[in-house]
């Protein structure tokens, strides 16, 4: 596997489409603080920004790690793979491994870019905690990483282009959960299922600042928890059904 | 004889279509094998299974004597290079670039990255990406992707398919000089039979989805060339007066013999009178390989 990354990982950052979703981690919050600066609003300080784009970044994760997977289908070049001896597994878990860091990497760059230019702009608030973003931070991450297993399990076994397709549909299935919530009367389930879908998690990690609420702490054990089942379960199933599947 | 390849009662369904009924294939290390069929009778898909695409429905096989359903096939594996269908190239790279991809996906250095590009004569592309390379040079940069590691086997599906006179020449030549000098197996797919007449050692014939006939070129070179079937109450006499005119000839029965030698009809037919031998029929034969293929897959069929 130390072989497949060894060739996948440079090859996954070079592409123009990491490239581009660079430039979009980069301009969207520029033209967003761009707007906010030219607000003239005392209050307004950077923590206001690290994770206001969180509902879109599972968008920009299954433009960048599920058309590199998807790429590989549509070129047929999963076959070199497979054809010299990588196992199955292998194969998947490297795909998995690069879009994981290429989501660390997108979310890197932009806390990088939010924190140096926002910072210099905007400033910190007096109440603002380095230790509260190190949670917040965390937190999002769960998601992000959720959110990647799922695309890479939809890309590796829908095996084309269709895979990044079906991964934007997946997310904005699960973002129209409210509307299906009228069938569930129990409140707690309710509130459960609420707090382990990952498009809550991001909803509620982007209001959290947006809207100076106190992090609700219950979170902490909640949302790893959640994510790492669905991380689990998403990524043995997709080997699984991966090891199965006939490949052009 | 050794073999690099051994198929074992293979099948292959997809829902109720059976594309491989019980294939069973033997390819014998050294050889250029042609594998002959048309167009759906499984090629590809037996192809695509002995690459690893594609898992077997039922029945085995061996890849360098080590079964399928082993763990140990995967290292067997990285001795196998393999074009399946079209080449899978990266076509935003240039050569060398596809090139070095594919060394680091196998864990290997380039050194003979080189010769490799030389051999397949694409040494002089420069900068120019894949996707501008034209039909034959893709299929050379696949042949090149293949032969990285120096296989001992090379499996090859329809590599001559849409390319020009002197793209199928070179090919051809390509595969001659890996199979002469590196020793290389080849199987090697195609429905364009001529060609494969002119590489391959051995052949196996299939047909919706059952390997007919397997025999080495030999073998068909004597089923295919020019020929008199003759019919005669006893061919022991006829094996006498056969000799005795230093003759090149078969004997296929106690009544049926093929006469390979240019003859003289009317003085064999007295010779074998004088004998009591009479004949009862003689029928001249010269099939092409396309006329014994037809054959033996029992003429045209439309699908």
């Amino acid at each position: 596997m130390i072989d497949l990354l060894s060739a996948i990982l440079p090859r996954a950052f070079k592409t123009k489409r990491f490239i581009f979703s660079i430039l979009i981690m980069i301009s969207i919050p520029s033209l967003i603080m761009y707007v906010a600066a030219s607000m003239d609003d005392d209050k307004l300080h950077m923590d206001s920004f690290p994770f206001f784009m969180n509902t879109s970044l599972p968008m920009i994760i299954a433009i960048t790690g599920g058309l590199f997977i998807s790429k590989d289908y549509t070129d047929n070049t999963i076959r070199n793979k497979i054809i010299v001896g990588h196992s199955r597994t292998s194969i998947y878990m490297a795909n998995w491994i690069t879009s994981v860091i290429m989501t660390l990497a997108l979310f890197a760059v932009y806390q990088l870019f939010i924190f140096a230019v926002g910072g210099s702009i905007f400033g910190f608030s007096d109440v603002y905690e380095l230790d509260y973003f190190f949670k917040e931070l965390l937190l999002t991450l769960c998601p992000l990483i959720t959110f990647t297993s799922i695309t890479v399990f939809i890309c590796m076994t829908v095996k084309g282009t269709s895979g990044t397709v079906l991964s934007f549909m997946f997310y904005y299935v699960l973002m129209m959960f409210d509307a299906f919530s009228v069938f569930i009367t129990n409140e707690d389930l309710l509130h459960f299922i609420y707090n382990c879908l990952l498009t809550s998690q991001l909803e509620e990690l982007q209001s959290s600042v947006y809207e100076g609420m106190a992090m609700d702490y219950t979170n902490f054990t909640l949302y790893p928890i959640s994510s790492l089942i669905v991380i689990l379960i998403s990524t043995i199933g997709g080997i699984a059904i991966f090891r199965k599947t006939d490949i052009k | 004889m050794e073999y690099i390849l051994q198929t074992n009662k293979l099948c292959k369904n997809y829902g109720k279509h059976h594309i491989l009924k019980e294939l069973t294939m033997n390819i014998p290390k050294g050889s250029i094998y042609g594998f002959v069929g048309r167009n759906g009778a499984g090629k590809t898909t037996l192809i695509r299974i002995v690459c690893g695409l594609h898992n077997p429905s039922s029945g085995s096989y061996s890849l360098y004597g080590v079964n399928n359903k082993d763990s140990a096939i995967l290292a067997e594996r990285r001795k196998t290079g393999a074009v399946v269908e079209t080449p899978s190239i990266y076509p935003d790279l240039d050569a060398r670039e596809n090139l070095r991809l594919q060394y680091k996906i196998l864990g290997l250095a380039q050194d003979n990255m080189e010769d490799i590009l030389k051999l397949v004569e694409l040494i002089d592309t420069g900068k120019k990406k894949a996707k501008d390379f034209s039909l034959g040079m893709r299929q050379r940069l696949g042949i090149a992707f293949s032969l990285i590691g120096n296989p001992d086997f090379l499996v090859l599906d329809e590599p001559i398919n849409g390319l020009d006179p002197q793209g199928i020449v070179e090919i051809r030549e390509l595969l001659l000089k890996l199979n002469h000098e590196r020793g290389i197996t080849i199987l090697i797919s195609s429905h364009i039979l001529d060609e494969l007449s002119k590489l391959a050692t051995h052949y196996g014939f299939i047909d919706n989805g059952t390997l007919i006939k397997e025999m080495s070129a030999e073998e068909l070179h004597d089923s295919c060339r020019q020929s008199m079937k003759i019919t005669v109450n006893d061919t022991k006499i006829l094996q006498e007066v056969l000799t005795e005119k230093q003759l090149e000839f078969k004997i296929l029965s106690e009544t049926e013999a093929v006469i390979f030698s240019e003859i003289e009809i009317t003085p064999l037919v007295l010779a074998l009178h004088d004998k009591d031998c009479y004949v009862v029929t003689m029928s001249e034969s010269n099939e092409s390989l396309e006329n014994y293929f037809m054959k033996l897959v029992g003429g045209v069929h439309h699908d």
